[in-house]
C-alpha cells in the first residue's frame, strides 16, 4: 500500500545528483540511458506509466470539470454584461414649467427594468433652466445618499433659506449645502455637486427623463442634453 | 524543451513543498488514502472484463447528482419561488441570462439522466445478488434514495410554474388525497393549502433546494461509508 507515486524526494540516506533526480523514474538509483538512445543533452525523458496515467486520468477529469462548471460560473457573471436601464420615462412636465431663477421640486413615474421585473416608481427630482437648457437635479445627496431638502414653502420654491440666505439645497444628514445649481459648498462634506439627469422633450412637448450622470466641481455647468427651443 | 522541463520541475516542487507544509501540520495523507486508495477487485475492474462496467453506475449516479447539485445552486441565483414571478424568472434565464439556457438544460436533463442511471445501478445489483446479506441495510438505504430523488423530481417539475408544472402537481397531489382516510389530510400538507397556488410553489421550493438535499447528502453518506466498511460484493 506503501507503494509511492514519488518522483522528487529521494529516499533517506540516499542522496543522487540533485539534477539527475528529476527525470529518474521510481525510487531506483538515476542512472543514464544506454549510449545511441540518447538525446543530444544526454538526458532522456521518462516517465512511469502509473505517471501517464495519473495524467491522463487527471487531465480527462478537469476536462469533464471544466466543461460542467463553465457554463454555470460564466451564467453568474451575467451582470456584468448588462447595461443599466436606458429607458426614458415619461413625465407631464413641459420645458415651460421651470423658470431660471429657482428650482422647481416635481415628480414622476421613473420606468425601471430589473431582471424579469419592470415597475414604474415614484421619483423627485428638482429642475432649474440654465443657459436654456434644463437642469434636472437628482435629490441625492452625493455625500452619503440622503434626500436633500430644498428651500419650500408649501410645495412653492422660495429663496434660498439656507448658508445665510446664499443656498438652497439642505442635506439634514450632515449639513450638506447646495446652490441652486446643486453646486455644494468648499465647506461640505459632498464632494460633488447633485448628479444630473438626461432627458429630451417629446413630439407632444413633454419632457422625458433618462439615466442620471455624475457632474464635478469643474464641470458643474456642462448639460449634454438638447437646448430648448 | 529543456526550459519547459525546468518550469515544469519548479512547479512540481513549489506544489510538492506546499502539500508536504500542509500534511506536515494536519496529515492530510491518510485521509485521502483511506478515501481513494484502495485496490479495485478485478471482477469490477472493466480492463479486466469489460461487462464490470456495469459497476460503474453508482459511482456514474452520484457523479450526475453532483452537477444537479452545482446546477441547481446557480440557477437558485436567478430563481424566484412566487406564483407571479416564478415563470418570468424561468423565461428570464432560459432566455435573457447569459448561458442560463445550458445551466438550466443540464438541471433539467441531468434530472432524467439521475433516476436513468439509478435505476440501471438498482438493476446491476439486484441482478448481482449484491443486496443480500450482510448488504440488506445498503439496500434498505438506496430505497430511500431513490425514494428521495423521485421526491426531488417531483417538487422540481412545479418549479417553472407553466401549465404542465401546475397540473402535474394538481394531478400527484389528487393521487396522494386518494389514500383512503388520511388522504385529504396528506393532500392540504403536500399541497400547503385547499388549492394548488403561492403556498405550494414556496413549499415545493423548500423541498426541493433544502430538505430533500439535505436528506440526499446524509444518505449517500451514508450509504458509502457502509461500501467501505463492508467492501464491494464479491463475483457471482
Amino acid at each position: 500500500m506503501d507503494h509511492e507515486n514519488e518522483m522528487d524526494t529521494p529516499a533517506s540516506g540516499q542522496v543522487p545528483p540533485k539534477d539527475a533526480l528529476d527525470q529518474a523514474g521510481g525510487a531506483q538509483p538515476p542512472q543514464l540511458p544506454p549510449q545511441g538512445t540518447q538525446t543530444v543533452s544526454g538526458q532522456r525523458e521518462v516517465m512511469s506509466r502509473r505517471q501517464f496515467l495519473t495524467y491522463a486520468l487527471g487531465g480527462t477529469g478537469a476536462l469533464m470539470a471544466t466543461m460542467v462548471a463553465s457554463p454555470l460560473v460564466v451564467s453568474a457573471f451575467d451582470p456584468l454584461h448588462r447595461a443599466s436601464g436606458g429607458a426614458f420615462s415619461k413625465t407631464n412636465w413641459k420645458p415651460s414649467d421651470f423658470n431660471e431663477k429657482l428650482p422647481t421640486h416635481v415628480n414622476y413615474l421613473q420606468h425601471i427594468d430589473d431582471g424579469w421585473n419592470s415597475q414604474d416608481v415614484s421619483n423627485d427630482v428638482y429642475v432649474i433652466v440654465y443657459q436654456k437648457k434644463l437642469m434636472i437635479m437628482s435629490h441625492v445627496c452625493t455625500h452619503l445618499g440622503c434626500h436633500v431638502n430644498g428651500s419650500t414653502e408649501n410645495g412653492k420654491s422660495v429663496a434660498p433659506e439656507y448658508g445665510n440666505g446664499k443656498e438652497w439645497f439642505f442635506c439634514p444628514c450632515h449639513g450638506s449645502q447646495y446652490n441652486i445649481y446643486g453646486v455644494q459648498t468648499p465647506a461640505s462634506p459632498a464632494p460633488r455637486p447633485l448628479d444630473l439627469y438626461y432627458y429630451h422633450v417629446n413630439a407632444d412637448g413633454y419632457v422625458e427623463v433618462g439615466n442620471n450622470f455624475q457632474r464635478s466641481d469643474a464641470t458643474w455647468g456642462n448639460n449634454p442634453n438638447p437646448t430648448l427651443a | 524543451m529543456n526550459t519547459e522541463n525546468f518550469v515544469y520541475r519548479q512547479v512540481r516542487k513549489v506544489l510538492r513543498k506546499v502539500y508536504d507544509w500542509i500534511d506536515e501540520r494536519i496529515s492530510v495523507t491518510p485521509l485521502w488514502r483511506d478515501v481513494a486508495q484502495h485496490e479495485v477487485p478485478a471482477h469490477v475492474n472493466p480492463t479486466k472484463k469489460l461487462s464490470a462496467f456495469m459497476y460503474c453506475f453508482g459511482g456514474l449516479t452520484f457523479l450526475t447528482i453532483v452537477t444537479q447539485f452545482l446546477s441547481g445552486i446557480f440557477l437558485a441565483m436567478f430563481y424566484t419561488p412566487d406564483i407571479k414571478n416564478a415563470w418570468y424568472s424561468v423565461n428570464y434565464i432560459t432566455n435573457d441570462v447569459l448561458l442560463g439556457n445550458v445551466v438550466r438544460g443540464m438541471h433539467f436533463w441531468g434530472a432524467s439522466l439521475v433516476i436513468i442511471i439509478m435505476i440501471l445501478h438498482m438493476l446491476r445489483v439486484f441482478f448481482t445478488g449484491a443486496y443480500k446479506k450482510p448488504r440488506e441495510l445498503n439496500w434498505v438505504l438506496g430505497v430511500l434514495i431513490f425514494i428521495v430523488i423521485l421526491a426531488l423530481g417531483f417538487t422540481g417539475y412545479l418549479l417553472p410554474w407553466d401549465q404542465k408544472a401546475y397540473w402535474a402537481t394538481s394531478v400527484g397531489s389528487q393521487i396522494a388525497g386518494a389514500v383512503p382516510w388520511v388522504g385529504t389530510y396528506i393532500q392540504t400538507l403536500l399541497v400547503g393549502g385547499h388549492t394548488v397556488g403561492a403556498l405550494t410553489l414556496t413549499r415545493f421550493y423548500a423541498i426541493h433546494v433544502f430538505f430533500l438535499p439535505a436528506a440526499l447528502m446524509v444518505l449517500l453518506g451514508v450509504h458509502f461509508v457502509m461500501i467501505r466498511l463492508q467492501g464491494i460484493a464479491g463475483p457471482l
